[in-house]
């Protein structure tokens, strides 16, 4: 009966310990507080720089210290993308904008302002379907 | 005070063989489906290889399953892992996703491996060939360059 516990107890755990091996981390860097907003080379139209200075280059341009969202994104290198990482970039951007993924919630919680509504996620659409077509020759 | 907690391990284990009767589904192809990456792009061997042991397993249609995923609840995660991973990206339906797709995800591969976000930690512990060195990862960064620029040129 004793040797019965002991292997149940000796499943659970090896269950439970495979289970904390496998379970998937979600690392979140913390944000920059007040960094310093630096001008970038204007190589987007007006008004997506605009979207992108307000709402990501405080992580994603060189001006950040969130090395791991610079190293990931980063806007202020943006023309020395290849055309098809440019094209690979931009999916990306519309993908996790439009879902919501990006700006991180906890940013937005601390910077109300510049979180991205319908009206910042239509810019970066339009953007993104129309220079993404342009760089791919359709 | 010794009964309850007999009782309580007892239908713990009883719980436990019980759940043996619920298994997911596999996921195990033997064979690159028609629509496989390396059907679609030029993939060399040295790449092909590695992604296979370090990408497949959640990534494709052919997972090579550990003798641990007989057990429940250990295959129900599992099947968890490859359902997300495949949401992401399935290298075994390749040719289904657009051009656009293809391009984000060969460069999303080479930057998730550099940030260290894949393959999870959990799995390169429990699998050592998922290891990826620096080597490797520059000759995946290298790859996933070259099929971008293959995917651009490309007609649908």
């Amino acid at each position: 009966m004793k040797k019965l516990i002991l292997s149940g107890i000796v499943l659970i755990a090896a269950t439970l310990a495979v289970t904390a091996f496998t379970y998937p981390t979600v690392r979140l860097s913390p944000n920059n507080v007040n960094p310093p907003q630096e001008k970038v080379a204007p190589v987007f139209p007006e008004n997506v720089q605009k979207v992108l200075e307000t709402s990501c280059f405080d992580c994603h341009s060189d001006a950040a210290s969130n090395a791991k969202a610079k190293m990931k994104l980063n806007f202020s290198r943006w023309s020395e993308l290849s055309d098809a990482k440019k094209v690979g970039k931009m999916e990306a951007i519309n993908d996790e904008v439009k879902n919501g993924d990006m700006p991180p919630g906890r940013y937005v919680e601390n910077y109300p302002d510049r979180a991205v509504g319908q009206e910042q996620k239509d810019i970066i659409n339009n953007w993104v379907t129309e220079e993404s077509a342009k760089l791919m020759g359709q | 005070m010794k009964k309850i907690w007999l009782i309580l391990l007892g239908s713990f284990i009883a719980l436990f063989i019980i759940i043996q009767f619920f298994q997911p589904e596999k996921n195990d192809k033997l064979m690159y489906p028609q629509n496989d990456i390396v059907f679609t792009l030029e993939v060399p061997t040295p790449i092909k290889e590695k992604i296979v042991d370090a990408c497949y397993d959640c990534h494709s249609d052919m997972t090579a399953y550990p003798f641990y995923n007989r057990i429940a609840p250990i295959s129900w995660l599992l099947a968890k892992h490859i359902r997300d991973g495949k949401e992401h990206l399935n290298f075994s339906g390749w040719a289904n996703y657009e051009r656009k797709k293809q391009i984000k995800l060969l460069t999303a591969i080479c930057d998730e491996i550099t940030a260290g976000e894949m393959p999870l930690k959990g799995y390169v512990f429990m699998h050592r060939k998922a290891v990826i060195s620096e080597k490797e990862l520059e000759e995946i960064c290298q790859w996933t360059e070259q099929a971008s620029e293959q995917v651009m040129s490309s007609q649908e």
